[in-house]
């Protein structure tokens, strides 16, 4: 870095990060001061001519030589600001970039935690594991199927040289349609997941069939035909039944490119995208790492993960989540593989492109680049992939490349021609999920960083009052202490001359442009310090401005994502087998499997206080914590509503939400966000509604965790007192919050127009008094995460300046 | 002739410059007890024993907070003045004199040596007149009547 604490790192102004603002500025005062010099010899000199008595000439020397002294105390003073200066600017962005790095590849950490849990909650879905069974056992049994087949035919061949058939048919059509039949035989996992060749063989056999009706002596090849076509509708019956499961996930959770279920060697079976079907089914992914990987994986919690872009599956840029799913009647048997593929160019897409200042065009601003690097310092995304290339090795100084689980680094270098700066900050995981090894970037134009804030101005702060903010570090306080000192010493030498040479009488009038010139030198030095503290200030104040920024963005993207994933569960747990049963038939006993299979999602996802299920009249009929809720005997939901929401949804995959409030759900009045989604009649696409299915968010602590962790850090990485971060609604009402007293839940506070005024994804900041408590704060509005639009609301964080 | 100009709480004032030994920063204060609240105290300067004068409270002003330290001013002694100051009439107490300002501002050259009288709201009895430089305005300081109010009361004080 250019100014380092150390001594042999001084300040230079031939360091090429210097602005020309600040040469022009540094040039301007040593000029100044080297002024000094010959103006105090003049003085001397006269004061040599003028004086009667030697006390007279020591007195002048004396002041003279007080006024040098303290000039070259200025010049010092100039070089050591200049050197703060940088070093603060410096420093501050390496907090800020660092941490928008480490921000990034904390939001994709997070996602990927989340598509862990996806995955293995799926693969223990009962429609894939029976599918996958049958499929496997009928797979096996069709070869000697197949083959006895083929022999039939061949003796039925035969058989026809005797004309035994009443039909019109020649023998050679006879012969023609057997051998076209027979000619399926070697063709299994075609007939298998092929919808076009299965349609083929099945009207073939079918014309065959009705002419060896016709015949005698053909019962036992038609019985043939008719034992591998009970097999191959069996087969498509539940390869449709799975990919129709696939299917509704798929449409729930849009991140995905595709879901995939495979036979244990590797022949896929269904998935979820119906588009590439055909491409799929049936084909084999057996010399895939992923498979390979979730063959190997030992029960349905282990997962793997492997990046691909040349899949059977697809073909795009995908994080490929696997785990093995295992047979429900014998244990540990593993039966075959779910696959999912995560659409990591769109993921990394939506979290390079954000956190980047734009240009009114919306464009990113030239220069500045966001990518990710796996372990191997590979790029896996990148903000401009045109410049810095998906793919490639990516040209990093060394130190970039060794980082450890959470590190951060920074240094410069040339990107692109560019002279930069280089912040890295590397993968530590979410909770249970230990990272990829995968390192954030981030490139800043160095002369961003070091940018003239002469004309910065912020509104609703004075300089002064910005100068004894806790925001400015104690050091440049002191330097700001130590100028206003300095220039009042000056001022007191240059006035105690004049008045002692006016005492000299005519004799004094020499030495009066001499005082003049020092007091106009002094206060020419000491107010251009004073601005530059003022710059610096403003700078300092600028950037922790551009911190809550990035934090309040920071707040509201975990939230929408947060909320995400909410949507995405509620609308697929909805299509949930033992629900639209319970619903259909609400016998004891499949009310008690609804309560039971409500009661085991919520065992894997804490942060929902209750799933509740209610049938088309607004009478809860299961719930996971059937406890909670009071009264359940008696519990009517039919005014709630997401209850309402859910009933009125047209199609399906519709999701409804009841924004955060008390619920007579809940005892107590703890806040509720609750999602719902429409139950449909036999959890078919268009079924009719038959019942809501709505999921009590427990809001209060998963937002405050949030919150909490977008509070504001010191340089240390220690939270700074007296930070306050709120989520408010779209009425600006305060939804949750980091200090109940003075930021008070249910309070409208009243915020700046620009920090209400705020579109969709926009961020503002600035002063902001509230009470007798002055700080700066950073809002952001929520624009949501893909197609889950949010909800209006926006995310403020308030740090103070006294 | 010159004058230094100094301020109270954003006012003016100003001094004959003749008057005016030397400015200094704010010295440690030696509180007496039972001297009027205008006078703040006794400094030590270079060996020389001073009594300081608060001009704040000389004009009923509150005392400044403690981050804003002010400036001092040492007034000539008699013994001390010049001939020209002599010359122009200009009074001078035999002992050393402080006056504490807020902060002092700098020295002007009168070409027009008019000294208006003050308005006639106003009552101070150390004001001599208002005096015009330029587009600026300063309230004259009477020394003679300011060390005779002040040193006046305290002596009436004492008794």
């Amino acid at each position: 870095m250019i100014v380092d604490q150390k001594a042999e790192n001084k300040f230079s102004i031939f360091n090429s990060l210097i602005t020309n603002d600040h040469r022009e500025f540094y040039e301007k005062i040593i000029n100044e001061l080297i002024g000094v010099s010959p103006i105090c010899n003049q003085g001397k000199c006269t004061a040599a001519a003028i004086s009667e008595t030697a006390t007279e000439q020591e007195q002048i020397t004396e002041l003279m030589e007080r006024v040098e002294t303290f000039a070259a105390e200025l010049h010092d003073g100039t070089k050591n600001l200049f050197d703060q200066f940088y070093a603060a600017k410096e420093d501050f962005c390496r907090s800020i970039y660092c941490t928008t790095a480490y921000i990034k590849i904390n939001l994709i950490d997070r996602t990927l935690l989340e598509r862990t849990c996806d995955v293995r909650s799926w693969a223990v879905e009962t429609a894939f594991t029976t599918a996958l069974e049958r499929i496997n056992k009928i797979n096996k049994s069709l070869d000697k199927l197949l083959f006895e087949m083929g022999e039939y035919l061949d003796a039925a061949k035969a058989a026809f040289e005797v004309p035994t058939l009443e039909t019109n048919w020649t023998m050679k059509d006879i012969g023609q349609f057997v051998d076209d039949v027979r000619g399926f035989q070697p063709r299994k996992l075609e007939l298998m997941f092929n919808q076009s060749v299965y349609q083929q063989f099945k009207s073939k056999v079918e014309t065959l069939s009705e002419q060896l009706g016709k015949g005698k002596s053909q019962e036992a090849t038609l019985g043939m035909l008719q034992k591998v076509m009970k097999s191959l509708e069996e087969v498509h019956q539940h390869v449709a039944a799975a990919c129709d499961r696939l299917e509704d996930i798929g449409s729930s959770y849009t991140l995905y490119r595709d879901l995939v279920i495979t036979t244990s060697d590797g022949t896929v079976v269904a998935n979820a995208n119906p588009a590439r079907r055909a491409n799929v089914l049936g084909h084999s992914v057996a010399e895939e790492t992923w498979f390979k990987r979730a063959q190997d994986s030992g029960d349905a919690n282990d997962y793997a993960i492997e990046k691909t872009n040349q899949s059977r599956v697809d073909a795009g840029d995908s994080l490929v989540f696997s785990t093995s799913i295992q047979s429900t009647t014998k244990n540990d048997q593993t039966i075959g593989t779910m696959g999912a593929f995560f659409d990591l160019a769109e993921e990394a897409k939506i979290i390079l492109q954000d956190y980047m200042p734009r240009t009114e065009d919306g464009d990113t601003r030239d220069g500045w680049y966001s990518f990710f690097t796996d372990s191997s310092g590979r790029i896996v995304g990148s903000s401009d992939p045109d410049i810095i290339g998906v793919g490639e090795q990516a040209h990093l100084p060394r130190g970039h490349r060794k980082l450890k689980s959470g590190g951060t680094i920074s240094s410069y270098a040339s990107i692109e021609g560019n002279d930069s700066a280089i912040f890295s900050a590397m993968s530590d995981g979410y909770l249970d999920f230990a990272g990829l090894g995968w390192s954030s970037h981030l490139i800043v134009p160095s002369n961003e960083i070091f940018a003239s804030e002469a004309n910065c101005q912020v509104n609703g702060i004075s300089p002064d009052e910005l100068m004894r903010s806790k925001l400015i570090p104690e050091i440049n306080k002191d330097t700001y202490v130590k100028v206003q000192d300095d220039k009042q010493s000056i001022k007191l030498i240059s006035l105690n001359g004049i008045v002692f040479a006016s005492k000299l009488g005519k004799r004094g009038v020499a030495l009066g442009p001499v005082f003049e010139q020092i007091t106009e030198t002094g206060d020419f030095a000491t107010s251009k310090m004073e601005e530059l503290l003022r710059e610096m200030a403003f700078g300092e104040l600028r950037l922790n401005l551009q911190t809550l920024e990035t934090f309040s963005k920071q707040a509201i993207d975990l939230i929408d994502r947060n909320l995400f994933e909410r949507s995405a569960a509620i609308r697929w747990w909805a299509t949930d087998k033992f629900l639209w049963q319970a619903l259909a038939d609400p016998s004891e006993e499949n009310l008690q499997a609804a309560n039971r299979r409500l009661r085991d999602i919520n065992s894997s996802y804490a942060m929902y206080r209750n799933l509740v299920l209610s049938n088309r009249m607004g009478r809860v009929v299961a719930a996971s914590n059937p406890e909670l809720i009071p009264d359940i005997k008696d519990a009517r939901v039919a005014d709630h509503p997401w209850f309402n929401k859910s009933m009125r949804s047209k199609t399906f995959g519709e999701y409804a939400v009841q924004d955060v409030g008390a619920t007579e759900l809940e005892r107590g009045s703890r806040s509720s966000l609750i999602y719902s989604g429409a139950v449909r009649a036999s959890g078919s696409r268009n079924g009719e509604v038959i019942g809501v299915l709505g999921s009590l968010f427990d809001w209060v602590t998963e937002s405050g965790k949030i919150l909490k962790t977008c509070l504001p850090k010191d340089r240390n990485g220690k939270r700074i007192q007296g930070c306050i971060a709120f989520y408010a609604s779209r009425d600006f009402e305060v939804i949750e919050t980091s200090d109940g007293q003075i930021v008070p839940l249910g309070s409208t506070p009243d915020l700046p127009p620009e920090h209400r005024e705020l579109a969709a994804g926009q961020s503002a900041s600035g002063v902001f008094r509230l009470g007798e408590h002055v700080y700066i704060m950073g809002s952001s509005r929520s624009k949501g995460y893909r197609e889950y639009q949010g909800l209006g609301w926006s995310a403020h964080i308030l740090r103070p300046l006294f | 002739m010159q004058i230094s100009t100094f301020l109270i709480q954003s006012e003016a004032f100003a001094l004959p410059s003749l008057l005016v030994e030397e400015y200094f920063r704010p010295l440690p204060i030696t509180k007496v007890p039972g001297s009027n609240p205008r006078i703040d105290g006794l400094v030590n300067i270079r060996g020389r024993t001073a009594v300081v004068i608060n001009m704040r409270h000389c004009f009923g002003i509150p005392r400044m907070s403690d981050s804003c330290a002010g400036e001092m001013i040492l007034l000539e002694t008699s013994q001390g003045l010049v001939d020209e100051a002599r010359e122009l009439g200009l009074y001078a107490f035999e002992e050393p004199i402080v006056l504490s300002v807020d902060s002092i501002s700098q020295i002007h050259h009168l070409v027009d040596e008019e000294i208006h009288p003050a308005p006639p709201h106003v009552n101070q009895p150390f004001v001599d007149g208002v005096i015009q430089v330029e587009q600026l305005y300063f309230t004259m300081i009477s020394i003679q009547k300011l060390i005779e109010t002040v040193l006046h009361s305290r002596a009436q004080d004492t008794k």
